[in-house]
C-alpha cells in the first residue's frame, strides 16, 4: 500500500490521522468516514492490510487490548511522515494555486 | 430442499443448497442472488453445503474475505481481525462447520439498509487480495498437476494404471480455473491504477 514515490495512499494518511488518538478497528473506520465527511468509507480487509504495513513500519503502535480488543496509536516516526506529507500536499497546493489562478 | 433447522434456539425451515465450485468470488455470487430471492445464508457446511434460512428478498448483502498468508496456509490472525472489525461494523460472520477447504475465506452477511458492503474499498488492497487469491490457486494447481505427471511417468516406465492420474488432472484444471480468472482480474485492477496515477 502506503508511499509509492514519498506519498501516502488515501487510506494510510487518514488512518494516521485517526491515530493521533488512540483507536480500535471499527473506531478508525468511523473516524476516517467522519474527517472525510463521508466520502471515504474503509472497508475492513481495506484497513487490515494497512494496519499491518503501518504496523511494520513503525508508525503506529498496538497500545492496549481490552476485551480482546486491539487499539492503535500513532509513533514519533508516523507523525514525521504525516509532517512530511502535509508539506508535500502543501507544495502542490500551492503551485496549482499559482499556475492556475494568475 | 427445504428442511427444518435449529437457528438461534428456534426451529425454522431453511433452504439447502449444494455448489460444486471451490472460488470464494462464484459463492459469493451465489448468495447474494439467493438473498435476492429471500433466502439469507447461515452457515457453509463441508464447504459446499449452503444452508439458508427465509428473509426478505434483498435484505442481506455477502462478502468475503480471503484469509490465507502469501505461503497459503490459513492466516487465523488476517481472519480474527476483519472478523472482529465486521462483526462491529454490523456483520455476521457466517459459521463454516466441518471444512477445511473453505477456510481460506470468511463469509460475512451484513443488513443491505446499512449501505454498500465492500471488504476491500481501495485499489491496492483489492489488487493484495486477488493477488493472493491467484497465487493461492495456483499452487494448488501446479501441486495437483505434479502428481498428475508423476502418475504419467509411472504408467510410461512400469505400467501403472495411467487413468488413476486423470483425476489430479481434474483437479488441477479445476484450480487452474479461478486463478486465471484471478489473473485477468488483477491484470484489469493494475491499469486502473496506473491510469489513476498518471
Amino acid at each position: 500500500m502506503a508511499e509509492r514515490g514519498g506519498a501516502l495512499t488515501e487510506a494510510a494518511y487518514y488512518i494516521l490521522l485517526s491515530l493521533y488518538q488512540s483507536l480500535h478497528g471499527y473506531g478508525i473506520m468511523q473516524n476516517v468516514e467522519t474527517i472525510s465527511r463521508g466520502r471515504v468509507k474503509m472497508g475492513a480487509g481495506t484497513l487490515y492490510g494497512a494496519l499491518s504495513t503501518l504496523l511494520q513500519r513503525g508508525w503506529i503502535v498496538e497500545t492496549v487490548q481490552y476485551d480482546r480488543k486491539r487499539e492503535y496509536l500513532i509513533t514519533e516516526a508516523g507523525k514525521a511522515m504525516v509532517n512530511a506529507e502535509l508539506l508535500r500536499l502543501e507544495e502542490l497546493l500551492q503551485n496549482g494555486l499559482r499556475i492556475t489562478r494568475r | 430442499m427445504i428442511s427444518n433447522y435449529t437457528y438461534n434456539g428456534a426451529a425454522v425451515p431453511v433452504k439447502v443448497k449444494w455448489q460444486s465450485s471451490i472460488d470464494p468470488g462464484e459463492h459469493v455470487t451465489f448468495i447474494n442472488k439467493m438473498s435476492a430471492e429471500g433466502w439469507k445464508l447461515v452457515a457453509i457446511e463441508w464447504g459446499a453445503r449452503f444452508v439458508f434460512v427465509p428473509c426478505w428478498p434483498g435484505e442481506y448483502l455477502c462478502q468475503a474475505a480471503f484469509t490465507v498468508k502469501n505461503s497459503g496456509f490459513f492466516d487465523y490472525d488476517k481472519y480474527q481481525r476483519i472478523a472482529e472489525m465486521l462483526a462491529e461494523s454490523g456483520a455476521e460472520i457466517v459459521a463454516q462447520r466441518n471444512t477445511l477447504g473453505s477456510r481460506c475465506a470468511l463469509y460475512a452477511v451484513r443488513k443491505a439498509s446499512y449501505g454498500p458492503f465492500e471488504i476491500n474499498s481501495d485499489i491496492d488492497s483489492k489488487i493484495e487480495d486477488y493477488r493472493l487469491r491467484r497465487n493461492y490457486y495456483l499452487s494448488f494447481a501446479f501441486c495437483f498437476l505434479a502428481f498428475c505427471l508423476t502418475y504419467a511417468s509411472l504408467a510410461t516406465t512400469s505400467g501403472f494404471p495411467w487413468l488413476l492420474g486423470l483425476p489430479w488432472l481434474c483437479l488441477a484444471l479445476s484450480y487452474a480455473y479461478p486463478a486465471q480468472k484471478y489473473q485477468r482480474i488483477l491484470k484489469r485492477l493494475k491499469a486502473e491504477r496506473d491510469v489513476s496515477e498518471v
